[in-house]
C-alpha cells in the first residue's frame, strides 16, 4: 500500500472580487493544486484531496480548517508543519498553511 | 541574445525553407518549451465511477457536478494510470482511464503546472467552458 501524507491545514480563500473561485467547491475535492511557493514563485504542484468537518463547501472569501491527504508518497519532500502553498485551480485562488501531519515518513 | 528563446528566434530566422516554416518551427520550440505539442494528441484521465458512467453515456467531458471551474489531463495513460492507483490506495475510487483528441489550439487553451510526484510529469488544466471541444473521448478499460 502507497503511504499518503495527511495533515492538518488552514485553508484562507480569496473572495471572488480578489480572483477567487467564482462559487463554492463541494469537499472532499481534489481539484485545487497545492502549489509549492519557492522565493516567492509558483513551484510544482501536489495533489490533495480536501475534506471538511462535515462535508461543508469552500466558499470563496472564507478561512477554514481542513484535512488534506496527500495521496502520492512524494509529497512527504513538501508537507511539513508551517508550510505554506498557494492554492490553484487555473489561478492562484488561495493559500494554505501546513498546521500538523501525519503519515509518510512523519 | 543567450537565452533559449532568443536562441529560437535566431535559429528561425528566415532561410531559404520560406517564412511559414520558420513561423512554424520557431512555434514548435515554443511548444516544447511550455511543454505543450505540436498537432492534435490525446490526454489522459482518471475518472471517478460517476464521471465514467457520465462520459460512457454522452462520449464529452462535462463540468464536475462538484463546481471546481477545470479539469486536468495528463499527457500519457501511464501518469493518469498511476494517479488512479495511488488514489484508489487511499481509498478514493477511480475505476477508469478515460482520454481525449486535443487539436493544437486546444492545447495552447491549457493552464500548465509542474508536478511533484506522477514521475514529475506535467498537469494540463483546461477551463470547464472548452470541455465540450474534446473529441473522440473514450474510456478504457
Amino acid at each position: 500500500m502507497i503511504m499518503a501524507t495527511e495533515a492538518q491545514t488552514r485553508l484562507n480563500l480569496r473572495s471572488t472580487e480578489e480572483g477567487g473561485m467564482r462559487r463554492p467547491l463541494q469537499t472532499p475535492t481534489p481539484s485545487l493544486v497545492f502549489r509549492v511557493i519557492s522565493e516567492g514563485d509558483l513551484g510544482p504542484g501536489l495533489v490533495g484531496v480536501i475534506h471538511t468537518e462535515s462535508g461543508r463547501p469552500l466558499i470563496p472569501g472564507e478561512s477554514v480548517a481542513a484535512k488534506v491527504v496527500f495521496p502520492e508518497a512524494e509529497a512527504n519532500d513538501f508537507v511539513r508543519p508551517g508550510a505554506r502553498f498557494a492554492l490553484w485551480n487555473l489561478r492562484v485562488v488561495g493559500d494554505a498553511e501546513i498546521s500538523a501531519v501525519r503519515g509518510a515518513g512523519r | 541574445m543567450s537565452n533559449p528563446v532568443s536562441q529560437a528566434i535566431l535559429a528561425a530566422a528566415p532561410g531559404p525553407e520560406g517564412k511559414a516554416e520558420t513561423t512554424s518551427r520557431a512555434l514548435g520550440f515554443l511548444d516544447r518549451l511550455f511543454g505543450r505539442f505540436s498537432g492534435e494528441r490525446r490526454f489522459y484521465r482518471a475518472t471517478s465511477p460517476a464521471e465514467t458512467a457520465e462520459i460512457r453515456a454522452n462520449r464529452q467531458y462535462r463540468a464536475s457536478p462538484s463546481r471546481s471551474e477545470s479539469k486536468s489531463f495528463f499527457a500519457t495513460c501511464a501518469e493518469a494510470e498511476r494517479f488512479a492507483a495511488a488514489m484508489n490506495a487511499q481509498g478514493y475510487s477511480y475505476d477508469a482511464i478515460t482520454s481525449g483528441v486535443f487539436s493544437r489550439d486546444l492545447q495552447r487553451s491549457f493552464e500548465t503546472y509542474p508536478l511533484v510526484g506522477v514521475e514529475r510529469g506535467l498537469g494540463y488544466a483546461l477551463p470547464n467552458e472548452l470541455l465540450p471541444r474534446i473529441t473522440g473521448v473514450t474510456v478504457e478499460p
